[in-house]
């Protein structure tokens, strides 16, 4: 016989997943820094820009993602218009590589460029670090126009380093305990991380104002950080990204690594198949959409928000957080049902993070191919919706699930490499 | 004949269903007045027999 003795890649696989599962749930994100992309995010290059999702070209790119980039140029002043900044993309004169190749994340069109400021988590269970962008509802979401690129700039020069100041001068804010708090809080950590923005809001104002922010800049940042509902999912989706990092690579596992789309591709990655994208058409969104919006204009699902799900958050934790559901659709009975759903999937509950809508049982954590495939129950997403064209805000929310062929194509990748054949 | 009587039997008792996978032929039964019990059921792997054979070695 050829291969693997059965029973032996069975005690293998099993071995890995518990090693993948270990490590995601011992995750200890410290928030360490904001700084420009360019001085931190590796690989990170002049004239780059990085994008949600899988690896895609410029020609296939979304419509949404597309207008984000060409923001993106304008906000580094690579292009002085829409225009221009679409010739410079068509011709070639930007590097488009995606987040995940550079231990970042970033929400829906996701991009970051050597300006735009980063939080960097510290993984300190594992010594790792990830990065995110800023999170909000114009340019994330394919708005190139001046006020969506305004939003960007106050960023870049007032409310990042403001933070950054606090974050430097406080030592690191520790991420686990707001985020175990919040999730008691009805939050889910994706759409709805509303606890956890207060809660990081409040932890800022003493270290800015101690280590001498000056006061319009105060000011400024203080009615950022307190009206801001989306703050902490930056936070979240860093810190999701510092636990998934850390449990890339375990020759055996089957446990997905990273959820990641970019409006023409969802893509996984499995942590016995590290450095492999296993891709399909990116699914449609079923969600409710702002005034004056439809289904028709909807684009397909976008963003690396979803390694909040890979981790056990967003919709895994969506039994917990049913205040959310008035913005993604459903009722409470269906969010716990989907919480619970989830335990089919995954390898182990959480033995920090619980919901107290479920008897304060953990949430579900470590998505294993094999069992999404055997069961072909997929893991849900809350997420929100772009539109199918460049130059637009936030349209919408709502839920959606992967493709079952990007499990599928992984469990091939896994019989070929570890000699199933 | 034996089996028909067991038939006749059948057919004159009302109808107690056990429905597997679709769920519109248990709606179609009780809306009709039979007793169903519906098993939210689908083939492993969508009956992909490739993920089948697969499966069968690592799960």
């Amino acid at each position: 016989m050829t291969g693997v003795e059965p029973i032996d890649i069975k005690e293998k696989i099993q071995a890995a997943n518990a090693e993948a599962f270990n490590r995601i749930v011992s995750a200890d994100p410290v928030l360490v820094d904001i700084r420009p992309a360019g001085e931190v995010v590796p690989g990170l290059e002049d004239r780059m820009v990085l994008h949600s999702g899988p690896p895609v070209e410029w020609r296939n790119m979304s419509g949404a993602q597309k207008g984000a980039v060409i923001a993106m140029a304008i906000f580094e002043c690579w292009a002085d218009d829409i225009q221009s900044a679409e010739e410079l993309l068509s011709g070639g004169g930007i590097k488009l590589e995606s987040n995940h190749h550079h231990d970042a994340v970033g929400p829906m069109a996701g991009t970051i460029s050597k300006s735009l400021p980063v939080y960097v988590v510290e993984n300190r269970a594992y010594g790792n670090r990830a990065y995110c962008r800023l999170v909000e509802d114009q340019q994330q979401f394919g708005n190139y126009h001046t006020e969506a690129i305004d939003g960007l700039r106050m960023w870049r020069d007032v409310w990042a380093p403001s933070l950054g100041q606090g974050i430097r001068h406080m030592g690191g804010l520790s991420l686990k305990p707001i985020i175990a708090k919040a999730l008691q809080m009805g939050d889910e950590l994706h759409n709805r991380p509303n606890a956890a923005s207060a809660i990081f809001a409040g932890a800022m104002g003493v270290p800015m104002i101690e280590s001498g922010v000056t006061t319009t800049d105060l000011t400024s940042t203080l009615s950022y950080i307190s009206g801001h509902d989306l703050l902490f999912l930056g936070l979240a989706m860093a810190s999701a990204k510092s636990a998934a990092d850390s449990a890339r690579g375990i020759e055996y596992s089957t446990v997905v690594t990273a959820m990641a789309r970019n409006g023409y591709e969802f893509g996984i990655n499995v942590s016995g198949l590290d450095g492999d994208w296993f891709t399909a058409p990116a699914p449609a969104i079923d969600g409710l959409y702002l005034p004056g919006y439809g289904e028709g204009d909807g684009g397909f699902d976008m963003g690396d928000s979803a390694i909040t799900e890979t981790v056990g958050w967003g919709g895994f934790a969506l039994g917990g957080a049913p205040g959310i559901l008035s913005l993604v659709g459903g009722t409470p009975e269906e969010a716990l049902n989907y919480s619970r759903e989830m335990r089919e999937i995954t390898t182990g509950l959480s033995p920090d993070y619980s919901i107290p809508a479920l008897g304060f049982e953990g949430t579900a954590v470590g998505i294993d191919i094999r069992k999404v495939a055997a069961s072909g129950t997929l893991p849900i997403i809350d997420t929100a919706i772009a539109h199918k064209n460049p130059g637009h805000s936030i349209i919408g929310a709502g839920l959606v699930r992967p493709p079952m062929v990007c499990f599928h194509n992984a469990l091939r990748a896994f019989a070929a490499k570890y000699g199933l054949g | 004949m034996e089996s028909k009587t067991a038939i006749d039997k059948l057919l004159a008792t009302p109808v107690a269903a056990i429905n597997l996978g679709v769920e519109d032929f248990a709606d179609n039964l009780e809306s009709q007045g039979a007793w169903v019990v519906h098993v939210n059921w689908t083939p492993p792997a969508g009956g992909d027999p490739e993920i089948i054979a697969i499966l069968d070695k690592i799960l």
